[in-house]
């Protein structure tokens, strides 16, 4: 399972505002720099897996009640691609960087840096 | 350490809360926040099934940060819903009891609202816990063009600036 992003800290030092998550920081002058933390949750409301895992659940019973003879292999097949459909993806945790001088802006997520003018949204 | 986000479905005349930033969001013909089969939206003959409206609102539970900004909604862009399903939305200040809707009137396309051009819920700055800017209200509809059963499920995403 996918785990969450580390948040950035912030702070300011030495004339610097800086970001870091531990793996990767990001510094600006703090004579017209700034740093700011992009947050955001993406893919709330997904569907609930059993939604998804109840009518293959029923197709699979009616399919064994007429063929009691089902393979092995073939019954195994169909329980693994039910098993896979009950991990249902979750929502994910965006935590980005972003740092921004003279209208350029600089953007950390993972260890990507990206430089635009652009004010993007994760 | 960074402010805890949630998302909070209200719903009743007391406006009963209920944790939504891991759960299904499901619209129905009734006032409840229950993910189950029951008061459905249904293919209509004519017109326009409309469900009632989800109150959706920011929450800052926990954590630390000086205050948050720039807090907005938004879709993929694409709805995945199916044909004669449609999602709609609009940023309310203050709460009121979930309603069934009679109309888009008042309201947007979600999945006109994207990442280039999201849904303002408030400005800021916001400080502190407790719920932070403008409801997300959000309704569905239901043609007489959809086909019937559980349609595929579109989700939403809440960013927001935070120092």
């Amino acid at each position: 399972m996918k785990s969450d992003p580390v948040p950035f800290e912030l702070w300011e030092r030495d004339g610097f505002r800086c970001a870091s998550n531990g793996k990767i920081m990001l510094c600006m002058t703090a004579d017209g720099g700034t740093v700011k933390r992009r947050r955001g949750i993406k893919g709330i409301g997904p569907k609930p897996p059993a939604e998804v895992v109840l009518p293959m659940l029923n197709q699979l019973a009616g399919d064994l009640l007429a063929r009691l003879d089902m393979p092995s292999d073939e019954l195994a097949a169909r329980v693994a691609e039910i098993a896979a459909k009950a991990h249902a993806a979750q929502p994910e945790h965006v935590e980005w960087a972003v740092g921004e001088i003279d209208g350029v802006r600089v953007y950390l997520e993972g260890s990507t840096v990206m430089v635009t003018r652009q004010d993007l949204m994760p | 350490m960074a402010a805890t986000v949630q998302i909070l479905e209200k719903n009743g005349a007391g406006a009963t809360t209920t944790d939504k930033t891991s759960g299904t969001i499901r619209f129905k013909n009734a006032d409840d926040s229950t993910v189950d089969l029951n008061d459905p939206m249904v293919v209509p003959g004519s017109g326009t099934d409309y469900s009632y409206e989800k109150w959706l609102i920011a929450n800052v539970s926990g954590g630390s940060y000086t205050q948050i900004t720039n807090l907005v909604a938004y879709s993929d862009g694409s709805n995945g819903m199916g044909t004669g399903v449609g999602l709609y939305a609009k940023a309310v200040t203050s709460y009121a009891t979930p309603a069934e809707g009679t109309s888009t009137s008042g309201y947007t396309d979600f999945f006109s609202y994207t990442s280039g051009s999201p849904l303002t819920l408030g400005a800021g700055p916001f400080t502190s816990t407790g719920e932070k800017g403008d409801h997300l209200v959000m309704l569905c509809t239901v043609a007489s063009t959809a086909s019937g059963g559980l349609t595929a499920s579109e989700t939403l995403t809440l960013a927001w600036d935070e120092i």
